[in-house]
């Protein structure tokens, strides 16, 4: 058995949204698609998406710390979403743990996405069925890619590689590797999902660096506790005023 | 929850038409000599409007979908899925509803009406429960996944199946004293059930938090964006957006229309008195029909899915009201 599923640095995520337009754009325009919106360019723009970008604020100012949070299907073990699907339109496939949903087969219910824990499920109003990412199935196993872009849109898509695409029950994988050797977790352990994307911690950051060891002491040093701790005053565009 | 027109519309008038059936069918077992004596309008009418309910809920669900269509697939994972067995049921509950005054009509002998009769009767309990069912294993939102969500589809179903048996009864002339006694009971029954229902949403304890959702262990956590810059369907499917003070002044025109004022009608209604006695009883049908309209919106108003942990939107431990103290000591209710 292998359980195909994403890994999600959040000491890396920047929150650019590359991972969620990406995820889009391929999957608009494939078997999977299309992920309709409604009034797109409005004031009031809404649509479906397999994959969001959240930010969160953790700590008390001026300790705090800004979580991106990208969150798409997590193709859980234990998946409550298929579990009540009345028409078996929701699947989870035996071969590589991957949690479907068959569009000719949907009605349209909305049962799954009230069954998900996570709000990973969106309902397609124009289609009249439910949609979630498919983690990519159909460029992972593409034949027509080279063989280094078949991964996940999402994960080639991200600039600072905080997405790692693996078999999570295969310990010699990138992603096995990376759940163990950086404290990875799950969301909402308690909900029995077992869901399969794994989250690794955001770190604090170090300061390396010494005062003694600048050539050229810059205008200002912002600690770690976001104080400045020198700042001569500059105008800076002097030169510009009449 | 976002409460759906459809799905309301559905539960009260297929839970009326069921409720219906069951007092037709049991009388017809129970007391045939009775029904036999009885006018056969009385049999009909009730017969035709414990499927006009049924039909008229069935129709308002088809509304809910989004390829109705398809709608015949969702019986094939009856294995599985409650939503699945709720179709299946739903099948043959109307079944029997449109055969039972069939075989009055065609003077088919007590055996086989008995035996329609009963037939239906389990499946119209089973409908209860599959629908029930259906909510309460939802186990991520709490205010659903408790044993009062079964009684109370029964009770409410029943309770305002027979409202409508009375009220039809009445207005044919046939007046049973005994019915007014039971369904004075009956409502007494869902009034109680429905106080201890709001009292649970407002006193259960989920044991979990943004930390969990966030596996953060920080007790300053705060959504700064939901990465759109407008709803979406995590935002719109799973909160209802009204304000708590709306949420309890539905919440008391409910209990007053469905349960209380109809008791105060049945009691207050004149016997006898024909036109005047049947008028009691249809204005105590319409308002317990129109309550329990609010009630089952109310039933997804208060429906608070785990979800909106990420979303900043989950009716906290902490947003919760002064009885949350008291429930915070008391044994978290664990989510399996
Ligand atoms: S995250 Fe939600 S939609 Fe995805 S498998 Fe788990 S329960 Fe199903
Ligand atoms: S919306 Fe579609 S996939 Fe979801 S439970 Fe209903 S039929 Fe199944
Ligand atoms: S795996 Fe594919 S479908 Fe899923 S979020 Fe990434 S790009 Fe989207």
């Amino acid at each position: 058995m292998s359980q195909l599923a994403l890994v999600i640095d959040l000491n890396k995520c920047v929150g650019c949204h590359a991972c969620a337009t990406n995820c889009k754009a391929w999957n608009t325009s494939g078997e999977f698609g299309p992920l309709t919106d409604k009034e797109p360019y409005g004031k009031q723009p809404e649509g479906v998406w397999f994959n969001r970008v959240q930010t969160y604020e953790v700590g008390k100012y001026p300790k705090t710390e800004v979580i991106n949070f990208p969150k798409s299907c997590m193709h859980c073990k234990n998946a409550p979403c298929v579990e009540v699907c009345p028409t078996g339109a929701s699947y989870k496939r035996q071969e590589d743990g991957i949690v479907l949903v068959n569009y000719a087969d949907c009605i349209g219910c909305k049962y799954c996405s009230w069954a998900c824990p996570y709000g990973c499920r969106e309902f397609d109003e124009h289609e009249g069925v439910m949609k979630k990412c498919v983690l990519c199935v159909n460029r992972i196993y593409n034949e027509n890619l080279p063989e280094e872009e078949r991964k996940p849109a999402c994960v080639l898509a991200c600039p600072t590689r905080a997405r790692i695409f693996g078999d999570i029950d295969d310990p010699g994988s990138e992603a096995s590797k990376a759940i163990r050797e950086k404290h990875g977790y799950k969301l909402l352990p308690e909900t029995g999902a077992d869901p399969s994307t794994h989250y690794l911690p955001q770190r604090k950051i170090k300061v390396e660096l010494d005062e003694d060891e600048l050539c050229v002491k810059p205008l200002a040093i912002v600690t770690i506790e976001k104080k400045i701790t020198s700042y001569k005053e500059q105008i800076i565009d002097d030169f510009m005023s009449p | 929850m976002r409460p759906e027109r459809s799905l309301v519309l559905l539960l009260v008038l297929a839970g009326a038409g069921q409720g219906i059936f069951i007092f037709l069918a049991a009388m017809g077992v129970i007391i045939p000599h009775l029904m036999d004596g009885a006018h056969p309008e009385v049999i009909y009418s009730l017969g035709i409007s414990s499927l006009a309910f049924t039909l008229a809920g069935m129709a308002a669900s088809l509304f809910h979908l989004g390829n109705p269509l398809r709608g015949w697939k969702a019986v094939i994972r009856w294995q599985s899925s409650w939503l699945s067995r709720e179709a299946l049921f739903m099948g043959l509950f109307s079944g029997c509803a449109a055969l039972y005054p069939l075989v009055y009509f065609l003077n088919a002998p007590y055996g086989v009406r008995a035996l329609i009769g009963i037939v239906g009767i389990c499946a119209a309990f089973a409908l209860y429960i599959a629908s029930a069912m259906l909510y309460a294993r939802i186990r991520f939102v709490r205010e659903w996944s408790n044993k009062l969500t079964i009684t109370n589809f029964v009770f409410f179903g029943f309770t305002s199946g027979g409202a409508v048996t009375y009220a039809i009864l009445c207005l044919q002339g046939v007046n049973y004293i005994h019915l007014r006694g039971i369904m004075i009971l009956l409502a007494a029954g869902s009034l109680i059930l429905k106080t201890l229902a709001f009292v649970f949403n407002k006193t259960v304890y989920v044991p979990t938090d943004i930390k969990n959702a966030l596996v953060m262990n920080d007790p300053d956590i705060r959504l700064m964006s939901t990465g759109t810059s407008y709803e979406h369907y995590n935002t719109k499917e799973y909160s209802s957006g009204l304000t708590d003070a709306q949420v309890r002044s539905i919440q008391l025109k409910s209990l007053f229309a469905a349960f209380i004022i109809p008791m105060i009608l049945w009691m207050a209604m004149p016997l006898g008195a024909g036109a005047l006695g049947s008028m009691f009883a249809v204005l105590a049908a319409v308002a317990m029909i129109a309550g329990l309209l609010m009630e089952r919106r109310l039933f997804f108003i208060q429906g608070n899915h785990l979800q909106n942990l990420y979303y900043a939107r989950f009716r906290g431990n902490d947003a919760r009201n002064p009885l949350l103290s008291k429930a915070k000591k008391g044994t978290p209710v664990p989510l399996k």
